[in-house]
C-alpha cells in the first residue's frame, strides 16, 4: 500500500477516534512537513514568512489519495499537523531548557532564525502543560488552541476544519486564552 | 470538572464580557449570589484576559517549520563513529555539529565536533588548524579546553575534546543577572591565564568572545577553540565582507564585536589582538553592553576603528584602576595596549589591592570565592547590584564587597575544617568522581628528565640551558626550587629517588654511564657504579636496585646491585634481537618480579616479567607495541604504568595502564602531547612524566648572517626537515607522518601561510628538491606499493608525477644541478642506510642511470657552476663520514676536508660557490658552519645558543632559509588517573 492510501485510511481511523492511527500517522506527517520546510527555506531564505495553511494543504494533498479528499479527512489532517508542530516545538524547547541547566551545554552558536531563547522555551513548556490540562476539561478548546497557535490556522480555517461557526471559534479561543493565561501565571 | 459546571462558567464568562467593563462586577455578583466559588472562578478568568492581547498573539507554526528546516544531524544517537558512540546531538554552529559521545576505548564522555564538509575538504585550512589546535591543547593548561584527538571517521573530520558541563559566558551574560565585580575579574583572570600560556608559545586565539568561554559549574573557566578561528578565516585573509558573505548576519555581528582594529582591517592577528578582545569581554561583563556597538556590521567596524569606549567616570563601583585596564586593553594602536597578557593580569589582580581589599592568596583560588558567594546568599558581596544602583548604594556595594571577602576567608576555613554545609555537600555529590588532572610542573620546555619523590612532595628535575644540564629539586607545596648539581656539559640520563626519599640517584650521559647519588637536601654527589645503562629501580626494602647493562651492541643484562654499588650480580641476559630496552626496569611491590620493556624482534616491544628467584621470563601480554618506555608498578601489583606507542598507528606516545592479567592495556592519557618516563608516589595518587612536543619556526638569515636573523613564521608545528626553496621563494617540505603512515610533500610561503599539498594518497613522499628552473619538484616516493623509494618528478603545482628511476634497491635524495637536465641521487644498497649508498645520475626525464661513485656517499649538493658535487663520504664503514668534493663526472673525491659529518645531514654550496654550508650540533644546539673550498679550516658562521636546525636551503636571493626548533619538554603531574 502506498503512503497516500495509508494516510487516507489512517485519517479515517483517526476520525473514528483510533489513537494508534494518530500515532502511526504522526511521523509520516512530520517527514512531509520537514521535507517541505527544507524546500521552502532553500527557495525563500530564512527571512521569508510562510503561508501556513497553504503549506499544510500542500502537504495534505501530497500525502493523500486524490479520491479520498473528504473534508473530514482534511480536518483530521490539519489537526494532526498542528499536533506535530506542537510536538516539534516542545521537543526543541525542552532541549534548550535542558541546556540551560547544564545537562549538555557546550559551545554552540546557533546561526539560524529558529534560535528560541531559554525564556521562550520555558514559556512553551508551560503552555504545553496548561494545554494538556485544558484538554481534560474542554477538548474542543484545546483543539482550537492547538490549530490556531501551533497549526497557525486562522479563525475561518479553524471553523471550516471543525465545521463550526467562526464566531464559536472566537468565543472558545477567547476563553481558552484567559484560562491558559491564568493557569500559566498562577504557576 | 463537571460539564454543566464548566458550561455555567463559560456562559457567565461570555455574558460578563458582553457587558461594559464598569457593569461586569455588579453583574457577576448578582449572577453568582450564593456561589462565591463561581464568582471567583469567572472573575479570575476575566482578570486573566491579557490587556494588550500579546498572549499567544503570534502562532508558533513558523518557528516550528524553521526547526524542521534545520538539517538533520550527521550522526544519530547510539551510532558508532570510529571508537566513539554518539550519545546526544548537542548543537550546531559555524564550525560544524557538536555531539556528546562516549569514547569506547576509555569509557569517558567527550564532546565531538564534526567539521562541515566544506571546511574539512580544504586541506590547507585543516593543516593549519591541526597545527594550532595540537599546539594549544598540548599546553595542558587547566583553563584551556583539552583536545583529545583530531581525526577522521566515516569520511568526516572530527575533533574530540574534553566534555565540559556548564554554560558559556554568553549564556551567563544572557541570564541578565549583573556580574559581581570580583566574579568578572575572576573570569577575566582565568582567561588571561589561558592566553598567557598560549601566547608564550606564540599561539594566538584570534576569536576571544563569550561564546568561546565556558564556565564550569565549579567556577573553572575553559577557553575553547584555539586555532579554530584560523579555520573560518578565508585562506588568504581577504576582506571581511567576502569572508562573511556566507554566514548569517547575527553571527557576523557576534564575531565582529570582539575584533581588534587590526583584525577588522584584515591584518595579521597577534597576541595583542587577543588582549583587545578580552578588553571587550571585560567591558561587556562589567558595563553590560558592548564598547563598540552598531546596527550593521559596517557601523560596528567603524566604531571599532574610530570611537573610544564610553566608560562611566567617577563611579564608585568602578575602581579607577579597572577603568584604566579596560581603556588600555582597548587602545586602537596595539603598541599602546598591554604588550603581554600577563601585564594585564597583574593589573587586574591589583584592582583589589588598590581598593585595599586584596584577598591576596585566596584570590588565586577564585573558584572558592565564587563557589561560596554563589551558593550562600548570606555571603554574596553586595557589589552584585553594581550596575543598577544609585551612587550611595553603590558605595555600600563596594564596601560590602570587603565584608564579603572577609567572610569568604572565614568560611573557607570553616569548610576546610570539616563543617560541610549544604553548599559543599552539593559540590561533592555533583563531582562523584574527580576527573583526571594533568598539571605542568614547569612550562619552560627545558626539562630533560624528572622524577617525583615517594611521598609526592618533591620533583627532582634536570634542566638544560645553553648546552649545559643541572639537577634541581622543587618542593611542590612552596614552589621553592633548589639546585643540587651545578650545570655541566654532560646530560642527566635518568633520575630516581631512593625508597626512603633521602637520596636522588642519577645516571650521567658520559661514556662510562656512571650512577651517582646526591642527598635530597643538597651535598656532594657520590659515584656509586659505572656502566648503568638504564633507569634504576629499587627493591621494595630499598636495599638493592636493578638496572640494565649493555655488554655489547648485541647483549643486554638485567643486573642487581646493593645501594652502595657493590655486590652486583647478573640476573638474566637477553641477546639481539630480543634485548632489553635502555628505558629501565621496575621492581614489583612484593619483590618477586622485575618488569622491563624489551624488544621482541620485528621492531615490536613488550614488557618482560622476570622472576627475581630465577624462574622463567614471560611476556606480559600478546598485544604488540611500537614502543614501550620506562614502566612502573602500581603498589597493589595489579599492573604497570608507562608511556607507550601502540601498534594501531596512533602516532603519539601516551601513558597506558598494563594490567598484570595480560588483558589489553588501557589508555590513561589521550591528548596531543607525547609522554616519556614515569615515576609514581608511594600510594600512587600521582604520577610524574615528561610531556613533550616539537616547536619550530622558519628563519631567514640574510646572506647567511645570523646577527640579522629574522623569524618568518608564526610558530609552526610540523617538521621542516629537508626543505627546498622554490624559485619564487616558497618552501617545499615533506609533512610529518600522516595517520595512515604516509607522508606528503607540501609547499607554503615562508611565513607559514598559503600551504598547499602537492601529493596525496600516494604512499610516502620525501626529500623534495625544486629544480633550478623552478619547474619541477624532484622527490623520493615509495608509491605505489609503499615498499621501495624511487626518484619521481612532478610539476611545481603537484600535477603530472613521473617516475624517473626503478632500481631494485631503490633510490633517494635527488638533487638538481644548475642546468636542469640531469638528476643526481643516491641509491642505497639492500637493507642499508643512505650513508652506505652510491652516487648516481640520470636524465630529468628518467632513462639510463649512471653510477658515479663506488664508495659510501650521501647528502650530495651540486656547485653553483655545475662542475662539482659536495658530499659526505667514507671509504671504510668504521671511519667517520667526511666532507668531500667530487667532479660531476664522478670518481674519487678531488678534495677532502677534515670535517666530521656523522651528525650532519645537510650540505649546501654557498651561492657564491666559495664554501660549503653545513650544520653542526653540539649539546643540543645547532649552528651553521662553512668549509671554504680553498681548504681553510671550517668555521662557525652563526652563534645560536639554543635550538636545533632541522632543515635549511639557500634561497635564490642568496638568503639562508632554515627551520629551527626544539623539543619542549616539561614535567607533568597526573592525578586521579586510576
Amino acid at each position: 500500500m502506498g503512503t497516500d492510501h495509508q494516510i487516507s485510511k489512517l485519517l479515517a481511523l483517526c476520525g473514528n477516534g483510533d489513537g494508534s492511527a494518530l500515532e502511526e500517522m504522526f511521523p509520516l506527517v512530520m517527514d512531509e512537513l520537514r521535507r517541505m520546510a527544507h524546500a521552502h527555506m532553500r527557495k525563500e531564505g530564512v527571512g521569508h514568512t510562510l503561508q501556513t495553511t497553504a503549506l499544510i494543504n500542500e502537504a495534505y494533498l501530497k500525502l493523500i489519495n486524490q479520491k479520498d479528499q473528504e473534508w473530514q479527512n482534511r480536518t483530521h489532517f490539519f489537526a494532526v499537523a498542528s499536533k506535530v508542530m506542537r510536538h516539534i516545538l516542545l521537543d526543541y524547547a525542552r532541549t534548550r531548557s535542558r541546556d540551560k541547566r547544564g545537562g549538555g551545554a557546550v559551545h554552540v552558536e546557533f546561526n539560524d532564525a529558529a534560535n528560541i531563547s531559554v525564556e521562550r522555551s520555558e514559556e512553551i513548556i508551560a503552555l504545553d502543560e496548561a494545554l494538556t490540562h485544558l484538554a481534560e476539561i474542554d477538548s474542543l478548546k484545546s483543539q482550537i488552541v492547538e490549530m490556531r497557535h501551533f497549526g497557525g490556522m486562522t479563525v475561518e480555517e479553524t471553523a471550516e476544519a471543525l465545521a463550526i461557526a467562526p464566531i464559536t471559534v472566537m468565543r472558545h479561543w477567547n476563553m481558552a486564552k484567559a484560562w491558559l493565561r491564568r493557569e500559566i501565571v498562577s504557576d | 470538572m463537571d460539564i454543566t459546571r464548566w458550561q455555567q462558567i463559560e456562559d457567565l464568562y461570555h455574558d460578563a464580557l458582553d457587558r461594559p467593563l464598569i457593569e461586569r462586577s455588579q453583574f457577576l455578583s448578582d449572577a453568582c449570589s450564593g456561589d462565591p466559588e463561581l464568582f471567583r472562578e469567572v472573575e479570575s478568568l476575566l482578570s486573566s484576559l491579557d490587556p494588550d492581547d500579546s498572549f499567544m498573539a503570534t502562532p508558533e507554526f513558523d518557528v516550528g517549520l524553521r526547526i524542521l528546516a534545520k538539517p538533520d544531524p550527521v550522526l544519530q544517537s547510539g551510532q558508532d563513529f570510529g571508537h566513539y558512540k554518539i550519545c546526544d546531538f548537542l548543537g550546531r554552529g559555524g564550525m560544524g555539529e557538536v555531539y556528546l559521545a562516549e569514547d569506547t576505548k576509555l569509557g569517558r564522555h567527550v564532546a565531538l565536533k564534526v567539521l562541515p564538509a566544506d571546511v574539512a575538504s580544504d586541506q590547507e585550512r585543516i593543516h593549519r588548524f591541526i597545527q594550532e589546535a595540537r599546539a594549544a591543547s598540548a599546553l595542558n593548561h587547566p583553563n584551556i579546553l583539552t583536545i583529545h584527538e583530531i581525526g577522521e571517521a566515516d569520511g568526516w573530520r572530527f575533533i574530540a575534546s574534553e566534555f565540559v558541563e556548564g554554560q558559556t559566558l554568553r549564556e551567563r551574560i544572557k541570564d541578565g543577572e549583573p556580574f559581581e565585580l570580583h566574579e568578572a575579574i575572576d573570569l577575566a583572570l582565568q582567561i588571561t591565564a589561558a592566553l598567557n600560556a598560549a601566547h608564550k608559545v606564540h599561539i594566538v586565539h584570534r576569536d576571544i568572545k563569550p561564546e568561546n568561554i565556558m564556565l564550569r559549574e565549579d567556577g573553572l573557566v575553559k577557553v575553547l577553540d584555539f586555532g579554530l578561528a584560523k579555520l573560518i578565516e578565508s585562506p588568504d585573509s581577504q576582506t571581511l565582507t567576502a569572508n562573511f558573505a556566507s554566514t548569517s548576519p547575527g553571527m557576523v555581528m557576534g564575531t565582529i564585536a570582539y575584533m581588534s582594529p587590526e583584525q577588522t582591517r584584515g591584518k595579521n592577528t597577534e597576541a595583542r589582538s587577543d588582549i583587545w578582545s578580552l578588553g571587550v569581554v571585560l567591558h561587556e561583563m562589567l558595563i553590560g553592553r558592548l564598547p563598540f556597538g552598531g546596527d550593521t556590521s559596517s557601523d560596528m567596524i567603524a566604531a571599532i576603528l574610530t570611537t573610544e569606549p564610553a566608560l562611566p567616570e567617577n563611579e564608585t563601583w568602578m575602581p579607577d584602576s579597572l577603568r584604566r585596564i579596560i581603556i588600555k586593553a582597548l587602545r586602537k594602536n596595539p603598541d599602546e595596549r598591554y604588550q603581554a597578557v600577563n601585564e594585564m593580569a597583574e593589573e587586574l589582580r591589583g584592582v583589589f589591592s588598590d581598593a585595599d581589599t586584596a584577598p591576596s592568596g585566596s584570590f588565586r583560588e577564585p573558584t572558592d570565592l565564587k563557589f561560596i558567594s554563589r551558593t550562600d546568599p548570606a555571603f554574596v558581596p553586595t557589589g552584585e547590584a553594581i550596575r543598577h544602583s544609585k551612587p550611595e548604594e553603590i558605595r555600600a556595594g563596594w564596601s560590602g564587597y570587603k565584608i564579603g571577602v572577609a567572610f569568604v576567608s572565614i568560611l573557607t576555613l570553616v569548610l576546610v575544617g570539616g563543617f560541610a554545609g549544604s553548599a559543599i555537600l552539593k559540590n561533592t555529590l555533583w563531582a562523584t568522581r574527580e576527573p583526571m588532572k594533568i598539571t605542568r610542573v614547569f612550562d619552560t620546555g627545558k626539562t630533560t628528565t624528572a622524577a617525583i619523590s615517594p611521598d609526592g612532595k618533591y620533583v627532582a628535575h634536570a634542566l638544560t640551558d645553553g648546552g649545559q644540564e643541572s639537577l634541581w629539586i622543587k618542593h611542590i607545596a612552596t614552589n621553592s626550587n633548589v639546585q643540587l648539581v651545578m650545570p655541566e656539559k654532560s646530560s642527566f640520563s635518568t633520575i630516581t629517588f631512593s625508597k626512603d626519599g633521602n637520596y636522588i640517584y642519577y645516571v650521567k650521559g658520559e661514556p662510562t654511564s656512571p650512577l651517582y647519588q646526591v642527598p635530597v637536601l643538597g651535598g656532594d654527589s657520590k659515584k656509586i657504579l659505572d656502566n648503568v645503562n638504564s633507569h634504576i629501580s629499587f627493591s621494595p626494602d630499598g636495599t638493592e636496585f636493578a638496572f640494565i647493562r649493555w655488554l655489547s651492541d648485541d647483549e643486554s643484562v638485567l643486573m642487581v646491585a646493593d645501594t652502595t654499588g657493590t655486590a652486583e650480580r647478573p640476573l638474566i641476559s637477553r641477546r639481539h634481537p630480543e634485548v632489553f630496552s635502555n628505558y629501565g626496569v621496575s621492581w614489583s611491590p612484593n619483590g618477586k618480579i622485575i618488569a622491563g620493556s624489551v624488544y621482541t624482534g620485528s621492531n615490536r616491544m613488550n614488557i618482560a616479567l622476570i622472576p627475581v628467584d630465577g624462574g622463567e621470563t614471560r611476556l606480559l601480554s600478546t598485544q604488540k607495541w611500537l614502543e614501550i618506555e620506562q614502566v612502573a608498578w602500581l603498589p597493589d601489583g595489579s599492573g604497570l604504568l608507562g608511556a607507550a606507542l601502540d601498534d594501531v598507528g596512533e602516532n603519539l606516545t601516551q601513558i597506558w595502564f598494563f594490567p598484570i592479567s595480560g588483558e589489553n592495556a588501557r589508555l590513561i592519557t589521550n591528548d596531543l602531547n607525547q609522554y616519556q618516563g614515569i615515576s609514581l608516589t608511594d600510594n600512587a595518587d600521582r604520577l610524574l612524566t615528561i610531556g613533550w612536543q616539537k616547536r619550530q619556526n622558519i628563519w631567514r638569515l640574510p646572506k647567511g648572517k645570523s646577527e640579522e636573523a629574522q623569524i618568518l613564521s608564526n610558530n609552526i608545528y610540523a617538521e621542516y626537515r629537508y626543505i627546498s626553496i622554490s624559485t619564487d621563494g616558497r618552501i617545499v617540505f615533506p609533512s610529518n607522518e600522516n595517520a595512515n603512515g604516509t607522508r606528503d610533500i607540501w609547499i607554503m610561503n615562508v611565513d607559514g601561510t598559503g600551504a598547499k599539498q602537492l601529493t596525496s594518497n600516494a604512499g610516502g613522499n620525501i626529500l623534495p628538491c625544486v629544480t633550478s628552473d623552478g619547474r619541477y619538484v624532484l622527490f623520493a616516493s615509495n608509491r605505489p606499493d609503499r615498499k621501495t623509494y624511487h626518484i619521481w618528478r612532478m610539476n611545481i603545482d603537484g600535477t603530472n608525477p613521473v617516475q624517473l628511476t626503478n632500481g631494485i634497491n631503490g633510490e633517494k635524495g635527488p638533487r638538481c644541478p644548475p642546468d636542469p637536465k640531469t638528476v643526481f641521487y643516491v641509491s642505497s644498497g639492500p637493507n642499508v642506510a643512505v650513508d652506505k649508498g652510491r652516487l648516481w645520475k640520470t636524465s630529468i626525464d628518467g632513462g639510463e642511470a649512471v653510477q658515479l661513485t663506488d664508495y659510501a656517499t650521501g647528502g650530495p649538493d651540486i656547485s653553483p657552476d655545475g662542475k662539482f658535487i659536495a658530499m659526505r663520504f667514507r671509504f671504510d664503514d668504521s671511519t667517520p663520514l667526511k666532507l668531500g668534493i667530487v667532479p660531476v663526472t664522478g670518481g674519487k673525491p678531488v678534495k677532502v676536508f677534515d670535517v666530521n659529518l656523522n651528525q650532519s645531514l645537510f650540505l649546501r654550496w654557498r651561492p657564491d660557490g666559495q664554501a660549503i654550508t653545513f650544520v653542526k650540533t653540539e649539546n643540543g644546539v645547532s649552528n651553521f658552519w662553512e668549509q671554504p673550498v680553498n681548504g681553510d679550516p671550517a668555521k662557525p658562521v652563526t652563534k645560536f645558543t639554543a635550538e636545533l636546525v632541522l632543515g635549511f636551503d639557500w634561497s635564490r636571493d642568496g638568503d639562508l632559509i632554515c627551520a629551527r626548533g626544539y623539543e619542549a619538554r616539561d614535567p607533568v603531574l597526573i592525578s586521579n588517573f586510576k
